[in-house]
């Protein structure tokens, strides 16, 4: 409990950090306020500026899939926490929470935390690792 | 004598006329000022800005979904906005020297974030024809006053102001006024804009010199535009006026009236404060309605 406190006071305080100079406005792109999960395949990885995004295949109840857009950090950003654009690759499975968009049709999430459980990658637990 | 004295002092009284101050280095923003303004605003949130009906509207018809169609996903952050923005977090200036008379003709100055990159001419040329091409940047002349660098930039693109859709027409002026104290670099900017401000929008930004600093690259170009959202071809994300859900959200969140959020001229003085006593204020939505609005 105590550790799931603090992982929550952490991504508050650098959730608040980058609203001080985001480059453009998370706060009205994404309802910052709330956090969905979503998994599935990922079919897309796009390594790139001015952000990455991650595009993840989601199955829904009915039985049909949506493909989510996830925003992900630059390439500097994401370059020196080590991640590369072969860290991730099409048909892994993965775990992605985040910020739902504030235009629901776009289907999209701003990252705050990504699992790949086969080989227990993870991102958005340590320091910095915080789509800004 | 007499005369030598006097030349003596025409000499030392024209020093101040050219660059006094070296403003060449990799300075690093301090980001103390409008914390709240950068990047970080919500629609709907305009609270400080004099606009017009007309840059109203037009703020309140935009969605953050415009940013992710492949023409708008490299576009850097105007002059206007880019000041005081995470595009220059980090920003190398540089001094542009006539080889022929060793003076200063330009200073440079480059941001991280899209790179943008401006001169600022100094040597007393003209600005183009008003129906000259316009860019991100602008055209920028400057002098110096003193000690302080004033900027006078023209041929903007019509841009943002804020990352929440409140925009500039291509009429807009900015007249900066740089002033270096000591490793403190500090820019004072002031925004006319005939279409969307009633009155002129003041800010100031601040950099401190950090020769250690490891400036790093971020470009956005051709080979970085890609399908960020899939769409239907040609769809363009939009929000027709009337239709905008969420331009309260500020409003509830600070317990402000909607119209004192929605900013303009007369939201700005001392003398709203009693409006604002007897201005409405929306109240918070039902977690129901809250959690409708989120799917």
């Amino acid at each position: 409990m105590a550790r799931h406190l603090l992982l929550g006071m952490y991504l508050v305080l650098t959730i608040g950090a980058a609203r001080t100079f985001a480059h453009h406005s998370f706060a009205a792109t994404y309802l910052e306020d709330q956090s969905v999960t979503i998994e599935g395949e990922l079919v897309q990885f796009m390594y790139r500026n001015p952000h990455s995004f991650v595009h993840v295949m989601v199955k829904q109840k009915d039985g049909t899939s949506i493909r989510y857009a996830v925003e992900w950090g630059g390439v500097g950003q994401l370059g020196y926490q080590g991640v590369t654009k072969d860290t991730l690759k099409a048909g892994d499975f993965v775990i992605i929470s985040g910020s739902p968009a504030r235009n629901p049709d776009d289907h999209r999430v701003r990252m705050i935390t990504l699992k790949r459980p086969k080989d227990g990658f993870n991102w958005g637990q340590r320091e910095g690792e915080v789509v800004d | 004598m007499k005369t030598l004295s006097i030349c003596a002092l025409l000499f030392l009284a024209a020093v101040p006329a050219r660059a006094q101050v070296d403003l060449a280095g990799d300075w690093r923003a301090v980001q103390h000022e409008d914390t709240f303004r950068r990047g970080g605003v919500l629609v709907g949130e305009y609270v400080g800005i004099p606009l017009t009906p007309g840059g109203r509207l037009r703020a309140e018809s935009w969605t953050a979904s415009q940013l992710t169609v492949p023409e708008h996903q490299c576009i850097p952050h105007p002059v206007t906005y880019a000041e005081h923005s995470y595009a220059m977090g980090q920003m190398r200036v540089w001094n542009v020297v006539d080889p022929e008379t060793a003076k200063i003709v330009a200073i440079r100055k480059r941001g991280t974030w899209m790179e943008p990159e401006r001169t600022i001419w100094l040597d007393g040329r003209p600005h183009p024809p008003a129906e000259a091409p316009h860019t991100w940047q602008g055209f920028s002349t400057g002098r110096w006053d003193g000690h302080v660098l004033t900027v006078t930039t023209t041929h903007i693109k019509s841009g943002h102001l804020q990352m929440n859709g409140v925009a500039l027409s291509d009429d807009v002026t900015l007249t900066e006024y740089f002033t270096r104290r000591g490793n403190y670099l500090t820019n004072v900017t002031i925004l006319h804009d005939p279409v969307y401000l009633t009155e002129p929008f003041i800010r100031s930004s601040t950099w401190e010199l950090d020769p250690s600093l490891n400036f790093v690259r971020y470009p956005c170009g051709p080979n970085e535009i890609v399908v960020e959202i899939p769409r239907p071809p040609n769809f363009v994300p939009h929000v027709l006026p009337g239709q905008n859900t969420g331009l309260d959200e500020f409003a509830v969140r600070y317990g402000i009236p909607v119209e004192a959020a929605g900013g303009g001229a007369e939201t700005m003085y001392p003398e709203y404060l009693q409006r604002m006593k007897t201005a409405p204020v929306p109240a918070a939505p039902k977690p129901a309605a809250a959690a409708a609005a989120a799917r």
